[in-house]
């Protein structure tokens, strides 16, 4: 490895600072967070004297996360397997093939991801209501599924273009079916991008917040973020209140996200290869 | 890995067809859309009116004025809207009663019990074509919510002029405060000073000014609400707003009452409670803007402010109506009123009133008040054009003339 | 909109080379099943396609997205989109947010991957603190972004501790600043990500190449931009694709912090779209610039796309 030399040191010390500034608003967020109600006043910097987990406490009730946890966790579960699935299956052809409907279909999935949310969201909320999918959070699976689908190809595609075939060859029995073969044979080789598309996907459909409300309103259902944001504008100017909601909200992703960090470097850097 | 998805997924489909059937159970009833300001006083009502009639089920969504609008207008061009929702009384908003009216969306709420009892000076935002389509729940108005102690400081009392309202921006700078904190960050607060110096420079003359709009005889350019453009900029030269009014939202401009920065603030009574809440227990009061010399030309913005239309594509129309004549019933109306620190629409002499809102309730018994601008506008895009040319004025980057020449053309566009 | 263009030879890397086996010893064409694309493409369509392909049919029309009629009034919606003010000055602030996210952004990864891909103890550490913001809710760091940057707020304040008062400012009041203060927010958030794909690019460069340039004597610029630039190529592509088409598609962002204000000065056309839509009942008014807006993403990206796969060429 390289050598650790004065100039190292320096440069260590300029990153850590650049990362303590990077951190400043997650350091207010936490601060606010645990700040008491009697002590709003004083400067937002200062950590609170008695930090308290009653801001916790209120946010967790009043907003009924409880089973906007399970909601969000349940419609993340749902697309993210379809997704890992479907859209492997797609890319495999994709990056296998060069002849034109490989491209044309690899083209057509990317227009998807040019494609700004107002445009088609109103004449897709028709059909789910024409198909009886409103209020049901399996409207929302068969929504994400639809929408991440082109950034997953695509990640996928990537990938694939840069695997050696040989792998797929030499694994490959005779005589077992394609499908049998993707499962056992590609499916696998593709774990390193697995783990980014899984992370990026979690990311994007936990956090997505007009669609759940759209399609769930009126349900009783809710998924985190719409729990969260009835629970702002509510408590609009009570930040330890809402940022300590904010925080709970985002504890599942970011539990993923710190177990899985590994994987999404390693997904990135074997994205890149395609 | 193909049989460790599988599992996991035949799971998560289960649960969730387990979720949406349970979720169909509870949503069996009735279903409601308010605005997540009015969470408390709905909550208290949804509890008694269950209490009341425990086979009726009543589940409720909240979401932001913002969140509200885009949402509901979506249900209803796909048939998909609540039994009950937040309709906004009058015109000039995405879901106010005459954009949604026409459309056949609402159920008539004609027979109701309570369609007679709302009163004359209501009926315009309440009815389109003389029928009614909606409960109005409360009656609020724009005024300055301040607290007492704050004000006593100063040595002083409620201002009752322009010129001592000007006084008393001088005497609470001198005292390193801003007499009024102002959320101009947040577009809705923009329009607040506006219609409160308005009421008084455009309707004490000219009562019927909607009216002769409507019928092209007059433009905003034309009229007093050049001048109430004029003094809004004004208080801003004599110091009377906080500082960077751009940079500041709703909640901020709360804060800075709250944490004594301002003496008070130009809002909407419904803000009441809200103040109360962060204010603990100091005493706040809340007093009419004037904008001439002349207190008896003060007049104070008022109108009914939550209101509930009834889907007329409802499952349940009886349900729903029953719902909607609670909300309109004494009780109903006691209850969202005194939950939500405000004042009941249908008018109520036995009830208590919160001491901070006699003011409101005077000018209101006085015939003084005359209803939110944006309610007698003809589409969505005057208010929020109104709400933009503030923000710019505020910006400096146009003039009071070329504000309203952008407004008449809104008030023309559609 | 892959990082490598068909028809070029993929390079290799992907991990130890395959296993001899009787696979190597005859040319296997593995016939590709076609209809594997099949679910992905039902799903994309019936959620994706399909809709936009109705939506974008609503821009000839007069629908106000709540009346149960509307009739075809052909381009009129686009002919109202170019005389309005509004839109283009909107217009003038996508350009501008979506191309100082993508410059400033990326610079900002580059340097934080170049720094954390050295010697230093705190590099993985580092790595997993600098892509934190991007895995939380965009509508939330806007919530926390517009807190920081109140007047009274944790920004000034800081400011004001380090004896750097004078430079306190409205960040999100003052027309002037704030479509900056935004974009300050995007790249705060998003800086990690594309950090984290420059690293990926970095630590593929073969060790050689650096030991070679060593015993050659370049100093740390010049192999920077001789050797490591073009080796990063790759990373390039796909950074300035996604940040570029991002930029130009930014609303959640923008929405909750300024709604577009004050005054229109942070208006991009997806809050013009939103708006139109959902505020003013101009529903086919909006679905008219949203194809102008899909139009714009596809051009943009294609010739971006375009020239970055030529230096990858070149590069190669």
């Amino acid at each position: 490895m390289k050598r650790y030399t004065w100039r190292t040191g320096v440069l260590e010390a300029v990153m850590i600072v650049t990362a303590l500034i990077f951190a400043f608003p997650v350091y207010i967020l936490f601060v606010q967070a645990f700040r008491p109600a009697d002590d709003t006043g004083a400067s937002p910097l200062v950590p609170p004297a008695r930090p308290t987990l009653d801001n916790f406490a209120q946010a967790w009730n009043q907003a009924s996360l409880g089973p906007a946890i399970v909601n969000s966790a349940l419609v993340t579960v749902g697309s993210i397997a379809l997704l890992v699935v479907l859209s492997a299956l797609a890319a495999y052809p994709i990056a296998r093939s060069t002849r034109t409907w490989s491209r044309v279909t690899f083209a057509l999935f990317m227009l998807g991801l040019l494609v700004p949310f107002q445009l088609a969201l109103i004449p897709l909320y028709q059909t789910m209501r024409d198909l009886g999918l409103l209020g049901d959070p399996l409207s929302l699976v068969i929504y994400y599924t639809g929408v991440q689908m082109p950034f997953s190809v695509f990640l996928y595609t990537g990938f694939l273009r840069g695997l050696d075939r040989g792998y797929e060859e030499a694994a490959m029995m005779d005589g077992a079916g394609p499908l049998r073969s993707f499962f056992s044979v590609v499916l696998p080789l593709l774990r390193p991008i697995t783990g980014t598309v899984i992370i990026l996907n979690v990311i994007f459909v936990w956090n997505d917040f007009l669609t759940p409300l759209l399609y769930l309103s009126g349900s009783g259902e809710q998924t985190i973020p719409v729990a969260l944001f009835g629970f702002v504008g509510q408590y609009v100017s009570q930040w330890p209140l809402v940022f300590a909601g904010l925080i709970i909200g985002s504890i599942p992703v970011l539990a993923v996200y710190f177990a899985m960090q590994k994987r999404v470097i390693q997904g990135f850097a074997g994205g890149l290869k395609g | 890995m193909s049989k460790k998805l599988l599992a996991p997924l035949a799971c998560a489909a289960l649960a969730l067809t387990a979720c949406s059937a349970q979720g169909d159970e509870a949503g069996g009833g009735l279903t409601v859309t308010a605005n997540s300001t009015d969470r408390v006083p709905m909550d208290a009502v949804v509890a008694a009116f269950r209490e009341q009639h425990p086979d009726i089920g009543v589940t409720v969504t909240y979401a932001d004025t913002d969140q509200l609008q885009s949402t509901l207008r979506t249900q209803l061009s796909s048939g998909t809207a609540p039994d009950v929702f937040t309709v906004w009384p009058g015109n000039g908003n995405p879901a106010a009663l005459e954009l949604l009216a026409p459309s056949g969306y609402l159920a008539d709420l004609g027979d109701a019990e309570f369609a007679g009892r709302i009163p004359e000076g209501d009926r315009p935002v309440t009815e389109y074509e003389d029928t009614t389509y909606i409960v109005p729940v409360t009656y609020s108005g724009i005024g300055v919510i301040y607290d007492k102690a704050a004000l006593t400081g100063l040595g002083a009392e409620e201002p009752t002029t322009w010129s001592e309202l000007i006084d008393l921006c001088g005497a609470a700078a001198e005292e390193d405060m801003s007499l009024l904190a102002l959320g101009n960050q947040t577009p809705w607060v923009t329009q607040l000073i506006t219609y409160a110096l308005a009421g008084t420079t455009v309707y004490a003359d000219t009562p019927d000014f909607d009216e002769r709009m409507a019928a092209g005889e007059t433009s905003f350019a034309d009229s007093g609400w050049k001048t109430a453009m004029e003094k809004y900029l004004e208080m801003e030269e004599e110091g009377c707003f906080n500082d960077n009014p751009l940079g500041t939202g709703y909640e901020a401009s709360i804060s800075n009452v709250v944490q004594g920065r301002s003496v008070g603030l130009v809002q909407v009574a419904t803000t009441l409670s809200q103040v109360q809440s962060e204010a603990g227990d100091a005493e706040l009061g809340m007093f009419a803007l004037p904008a001439t010399d002349d207190p008896e030309q003060t007049l104070m913005p008022g109108s009914v402010s939550a209101a509930y239309g009834v889907n007329s594509e409802a499952s349940d129309p009886q349900a729903a109506m029953t719902f909607v004549e609670f909300l309109g019933s004494a009780e109903g109306q006691d209850i969202y009123a005194t939950e939500g620190g405000t004042l009941t629409a249908l008018p109520d002499d036995a009830r208590e009133i919160d001491p901070a809102l006699t003011t409101l309730t005077d000018y209101q018994s006085q015939g003084r008040t005359v209803p939110f601008m944006d309610q007698r506008w003809p589409n969505a895009r005057v208010q929020q054009t109104h709400f933009n040319v503030i923000q710019q004025l505020f910006a400096g980057d146009i003039t009071v003339e070329e504000a309203l020449a952008e407004m008449d053309d809104a008030y023309l566009s559609e | 909109m892959a990082p490598h263009a068909p028809g070029v030879a993929p390079t290799k890397g992907g991990g130890p080379p395959p296993p001899r086996g009787r696979g190597r010893t005859r040319p296997h064409h593995l016939s590709v099943p076609w209809w594997f694309v099949l679910p992905a493409l039902a799903f994309f369509a019936f959620v994706v396609l399909v809709p936009a392909l109705r939506g974008a049919m609503y821009s000839f029309t007069d629908w106000d997205g709540l009346a149960r009629e509307y009739s075809f009034v052909g381009f009129d919606q686009y002919r109202a989109l170019l005389a309005d003010k509004g839109a283009r000055g909107a217009l003038l602030h996508t350009l501008v947010i979506a191309f100082a996210v993508t410059l400033v952004q990326n610079l900002v990864g580059l340097l934080l991957a170049l720094g954390v891909n050295t010697a230093i103890k705190s590099r993985n550490v580092l790595r997993v603190l600098f892509f934190a913001p991007a895995v939380i809710t965009p509508v939330v760091t806007a919530y926390l972004w517009k807190y920081l940057y109140s007047p009274q707020g944790a920004l000034n304040s800081a400011l004001d501790v380090l004896g750097l008062g004078a430079w306190a400012q409205d960040w999100l009041g003052d027309s002037g600043i704030a479509l900056w203060s935004v974009v300050a927010v995007i790249v705060w958030q998003f800086s990690g990500y594309s950090m984290v794909i420059f690293l990926a690019g970095l630590q593929s460069i073969p060790r050689e190449i650096y030991e070679a340039s060593d015993m050659d004597g370049a100093g740390p610029v010049r192999r920077f931009w001789h050797i490591v630039r073009p080796m990063l190529a790759p990373a390039f592509t796909i950074n300035l694709m996604l940040s570029l088409i991002g930029g130009l598609k930014l609303f959640d962002q923008v929405w909750v912090m300024t709604q577009g204000g004050p005054g229109g000065a942070t208006d991009t056309l997806s809050t013009v779209i939103y708006r139109e839509a959902f505020q003013f009942n101009a529903f086919a008014y909006s679905t008219a610039m949203a194809v102008v807006l899909t139009l714009f993403v596809i051009v943009s990206s294609g010739a971006q796309y375009g020239y970055l796969a030529r230096q990858e060429r070149k590069n190669a």
